[in-house]
């Protein structure tokens, strides 16, 4: 790495970006959400400044920058996990068909049963395989066969049923990281999220389990707007038909750089300081 | 500080340190281990010295009929106190119905919101209770129940060991609660779960095995308790499973067998307290091996 060029390494995202999803640009889908001029404060600490962006239905949005710049505080503002954080505020406002999911009268419940959430740690509930799936459908009172169904479903769908068919009964903390992770997965899936939001879903995992995460992610974007947060560029070009990138202003604020469709992105960034980060003059 | 990578020769000075220094620094570290374990010793012998003496006076006296027979009067042989072991289980047992909820919903609210009004006056509420003696409990349950209904009861006597309870238990599940990882809390209300689900669905289990350790020390901490029992339970030498009945109890049978002049009753006391410390002993053993089971099966080995 010490001795790549920038053209080599601009060409290593080109070969990541080949042959994979298609690329086309946004200008053909609806928008699922939009954010608007949204600040976020921590007590008087502005840690996001004027982000505005549309995140198109059905597409795999990433979220790349560098460490500390907002990106997961963005990416938690998009279902309200901030507000779990005391003293914390929020401007502007984020959309989801048209709602504003920051109104007085907005049930935050409902909103967070339409967008789901994966976590950087795999985080399954101390409780069996089934019982993590089964979680969400009960909360809307699903039990019996149609639970099954559900559960065998969304264990498919994630890539992990032939995995735990036959150990549906033990503890979902007994699975190593990358079955965990894609249990968690399936139990966000359970729910029919209509967006699922994924904070660096790959850390945790070993190179092979987070091949297994984006290829169920590619999948996924058939029926799921999806919005990722990562640290790995050649992850975001792998699998994102759209990237925004994100730094710090001089006040230590996130900015939203610049956001547009990954490949152009990535071979041809309009920002001088989008082209220094992917070049890793910096970051 | 050693700057050489090499080991210094024992008992070599080493650099800029003179030997006398380096003797003294030896000495005084020798003489702290010496107190520190000494202490340590002297911290444990009660607890051995108790128990042990307390088996041996009272395991002398300690027979099938003791556990099944009621109380026979001064002078007559055999007899046993089935109806203070009764008592102290019905009790104990109301105490729990009563403090385990309230301590467990507080404990949410005050582990959910630390810094509010109202959670810190739980944490600050509690803290000043468990440090009420327990005479003062009884004195109270006496007051606003014992008098009006103009009756000693079991009832009464389960009040007062509720409040002894109450913040025990409160204050360790509250703690528990706090240790469970937060993201755990986020994924299910990130599934669309609301605060109350997640607290009962998720943070409970997840806390299981300390809050029901806690609840085993207020159990153990209840049911030793003398004092207040004078005021309630005030004591009966028959069988009573009524609540609205005074009853016997294990410590308070203990108190009276005890202070009493005759030597088949102090036998009896030793014998009770056998009893009293087993049955404590017992419920912690069980409640540790029922949770190290699921803690198992739920692949939770912290």
């Amino acid at each position: 790495m010490l001795e790549t060029t920038q053209s080599e390494r601009l060409g290593m995202f080109t070969r990541a970006l080949s042959g994979n999803i298609p690329q086309e640009t946004s200008a053909d889908t609806k928008n699922k959400m939009r954010v608007q001029n949204l600040d976020f404060y921590y007590g008087t600490f502005r840690a996001i400044a004027d982000v505005t962006m549309d995140i198109p239905e059905k597409r795999i949005t990433a979220i790349i920058g560098s460490s500390g710049c907002g990106k997961s505080t963005l990416l938690r503002t998009f279902n309200r996990m901030g507000d779990l954080v005391g003293n914390t505020r929020v401007r502007g406002s984020v959309t989801l068909d048209g709602e504003n999911i920051y109104d007085r009268n907005v049930d935050v419940v409902l909103i967070r049963r339409r967008i789901g959430m994966v976590f950087q740690r795999p985080n399954p509930f101390p409780k069996s395989i089934f019982d993590n799936v089964a979680y969400g459908p009960r909360l809307l009172g699903v039990g019996g066969k149609a639970l099954e169904q559900i559960v065998e479903q969304s264990l498919r769908d994630a890539a992990l049923w032939d995995e735990v068919k036959d150990k549906l009964h033990q503890s979902g903390l007994a699975l190593s990281g990358g079955q965990q992770q894609r249990l968690c997965v399936a139990r966000t899936i359970a729910v029919k999220p209509e967006v699922i939001l994924m904070d660096e879903p790959c850390s945790a995992l070993d190179p092979i389990a987070t091949y297994k995460i984006e290829e169920l992610m590619i999948q996924l974007q058939n029926e799921y707007t999806i919005v990722i947060v990562t640290h790995n560029m050649q992850q975001a070009a792998r699998v994102s038909n759209l990237t925004a990138f994100m730094n710090m202003n001089p006040e230590r604020a996130g900015v939203l750089v610049e956001f547009g469709p990954t490949t152009q992105l990535f071979t041809n960034p309009t920002k001088k300081e989008t082209e220094d980060y992917i070049t890793g003059r910096f970051g | 500080m050693m700057l050489n990578p090499s080991l210094p020769k024992p008992g070599a000075p080493s650099l800029g340190m003179s030997s006398a220094h380096y003797a003294r620094r030896k000495i005084t570290n020798v003489i702290m281990l010496t107190l520190t374990g000494a202490a340590t010793v002297l911290a444990i012998v009660p607890l051995i010295w108790i128990t042990a003496y307390v088996t041996i006076q009272g395991s002398r006296f300690l027979n099938i009929e003791f556990f099944t027979q009621l109380p026979t009067p001064v002078g007559v042989p055999g007899g046993g106190v089935i109806n203070a072991i009764v008592g102290t289980g019905i009790v104990v047992g109301v105490a729990c119905l009563i403090a385990i909820p309230i301590a467990i919903v507080g404990a949410f609210y005050a582990a959910d919101h630390p810094n509010t009004p109202l959670g810190l006056a739980i944490r600050f509420g509690t803290d000043v209770l468990s440090g009420i003696p327990s005479i003062v409990m009884g004195i109270f349950a006496y007051t606003i129940i014992v008098l009006p209904q103009k009756r000693f009861s079991a009832f009464s006597a389960g009040v007062a060991l509720a409040i002894i309870m109450l913040p025990l238990i409160l204050r360790t599940t509250e703690e528990m609660l706090k240790l469970v990882p937060r993201n755990l809390r986020e994924g299910s209300l990130a599934l669309g779960a609301s605060n109350w689900r997640t607290s009962v669905q998720v943070l409970l289990p997840a806390a299981l095995n300390g809050v029901v350790t806690g609840i085993m020390l207020a159990i153990a901490r209840a049911a030793g308790e003398a004092a207040p029992m004078l005021f309630t339970a005030f004591g009966s030498t028959g069988l009573v499973t009524d609540l609205n009945e005074s009853t016997a109890t294990l410590p308070h049978t203990i108190y009276i067998y005890a202070m009493s002049p005759f030597k088949d009753w102090q036998e009896k006391a030793w014998a009770a307290a056998l009893v009293l410390i087993a049955l404590v002993l017992g419920l912690n053993i069980l409640a540790r091996a029922l949770t190290w089971w699921r803690a198992r099966q739920m692949g939770l080995n912290y």
